[in-house]
């Protein structure tokens, strides 16, 4: 997205960029100090991407390389030029002092169908602070955006980008899941330790009814905990899905949560993590709060992430089967 | 909803006391805005350089752009903020949606996604 501006004055260039790129960072603002450079520009340019063009109207003699000057036209010249383009291309404001000119720019651009506003200057630069800045971003909003759909990518794609891209790098789907979770994990708990203090992430999966092991090769500090004060099987799961638990909140006696508190855990949460036939749990811990919204979105999303991980270790294709069916697929031409 | 994310002008500024959660009473104009970790909408009169004042103290928001109240209707509500530049537009609906649990009537075609590399914006409800 592209801004056009005609002014010449040095100081209401700064203001208008500064506070332009405070609220639109990806809008190039190209200035011109002459109605003659903006509208050779214009010409020479398709003008697709264009969202605002602000004119003022009166501008200061150049001074030439011979010592002379040159007239830098107005910008009732480029809104002459403007009228006469067969339709309209995006908003413009008037923003000039002139009051006859201004009103002239005006009617010659409302006449031939282009949304335009006036601004007029007042107490030095403030006026572009607030109501240059009101009207052009106002008519920037209403003006550039088209209707569609936002980009969303399904999740059976997002399956297959992942296969498609890492597949060739592990022979099995177990070791893509180790590996896989183990990043996940880490990227989350980074995510989340700003907001929640020290946070640490397992996933453990059953191995039968009675033996659980972490996926990965270490322990945090609630399943340590949960070994060392040897609790059974269930009591993990009975803490599943019930939301950031206190250690006190998990019903396992005084002596047993102090020593869970004493290890600096403030929190927990058990999310179940749940793949065809197979389940694990997802234990996090952290010594501030886990309760704000933006945690338990955060907690949800690596939930999904590791699901997404796990079903894709599930389909895994052997290599040299996937390998094959690659060349089948080349060869019918269909990769 | 997003991902947190800290302003890019890390200096701590104090909260501007004008601050306050978007709500019903809020006059016609326009404002900007940030959610904070809470999903709590703050808005402040729009202003130079207050995104990075609303909620103070360099703090992360999960959302921030700008909208215009008229007559209590959403006319527009955005993602733009050069301070934190958002650039997912299921955060932005996700902000929508909260403005109607407010109470505030959004207008056909009022939310306005930019995407932050500068290609064509695009209007999500």
């Amino acid at each position: 997205m592209r801004a056009l501006i005609l002014e010449d004055n040095r100081d209401r260039r700064v203001a208008m960029i500064g506070r332009l790129a405070e609220r639109f960072p990806f809008l190039h603002v190209t200035f011109f100090d002459a109605s003659k450079k903006m509208i050779e520009f214009m010409e020479s340019d398709k003008l697709q991407d264009i969202a605002m063009i602000s004119l003022d109207h009166d501008l200061e003699l150049i001074s030439g390389s011979q010592g002379d000057w040159i007239d830098a036209g107005t910008g009732l010249d480029v809104a002459r030029w403007l009228s006469k383009r067969p339709k309209p291309i995006c908003p413009v404001v008037v923003h000039t002092t002139n009051s006859r000119a201004g009103g002239k720019m005006m009617r010659l651009l409302e006449r031939s169908n282009w949304v335009a506003h006036r601004v007029i200057p007042h107490d030095d630069l403030l006026w572009i602070d607030t109501d240059w800045f009101r009207v052009t971003r106002n008519a920037i909003v209403d003006f550039a955006p088209q209707r569609r759909s936002p980009p969303i990518l399904q999740v059976e794609n997002k399956v297959s980008l992942i296969r498609s891209l890492l597949e060739d790098r592990y022979d099995s789907g177990q070791a893509f899941c180790k590996a896989a979770i183990a990043i996940i994990l880490d990227a989350y708990v980074r995510d989340l330790r700003p907001l929640s203090g020290d946070v640490s992430a397992e996933v453990i999966s059953f191995v039968n009814k009675d033996v659980l092991a972490s996926v990965l090769d270490f322990e945090g500090p609630v399943v340590r905990w949960w070994r060392e004060v040897g609790f059974s099987l269930r009591s993990l799961d009975t803490w599943a899905e019930r939301g950031p638990l206190a250690p006190e909140q998990l019903g396992v006696g005084e002596e047993a949560a102090e020593r869970l508190s004493r290890s600096g855990v403030k929190q927990i949460q058990i999310r179940v993590i749940e793949i065809a036939e197979m389940q694990a749990l997802l234990v996090v811990s952290a010594t501030r709060s886990l309760a704000p919204t933006a945690v338990q979105e955060i907690i949800t999303e690596l939930k999904k992430a590791i699901e997404i991980a796990v079903f894709v270790g599930l389909h895994w294709l052997p290599s040299g089967k996937q390998s094959k069916l690659t060349q089948k697929k080349k060869r019918k031409g269909l990769t | 909803m997003c991902r947190p994310k800290s302003p890019l002008d890390s200096f701590p500024y104090e909260r501007d006391p004008r601050s306050r959660a978007l709500g019903a009473g809020v006059e016609d104009g326009n404002y900007i805005y940030v959610q904070d970790i809470d999903g709590t909408i703050y808005i402040l009169p729009d202003e130079s350089h207050m995104h990075p004042k609303v909620l103070g103290n360099a703090s992360p928001a999960i959302y921030a752009g700008d909208l215009r109240v008229e007559r209590r209707r959403i006319v527009d509500v955005t993602n733009l903020s050069g301070t934190f530049q958002f650039d997912d537009p299921h955060g932005l609906l996700s902000v929508a949606t909260q403005l109607a649990v407010l109470g505030f009537i959004i207008n056909e075609g009022a939310v306005r996604f930019f995407p932050m590399d500068g290609s064509p914006p695009c209007i999500l409800r």
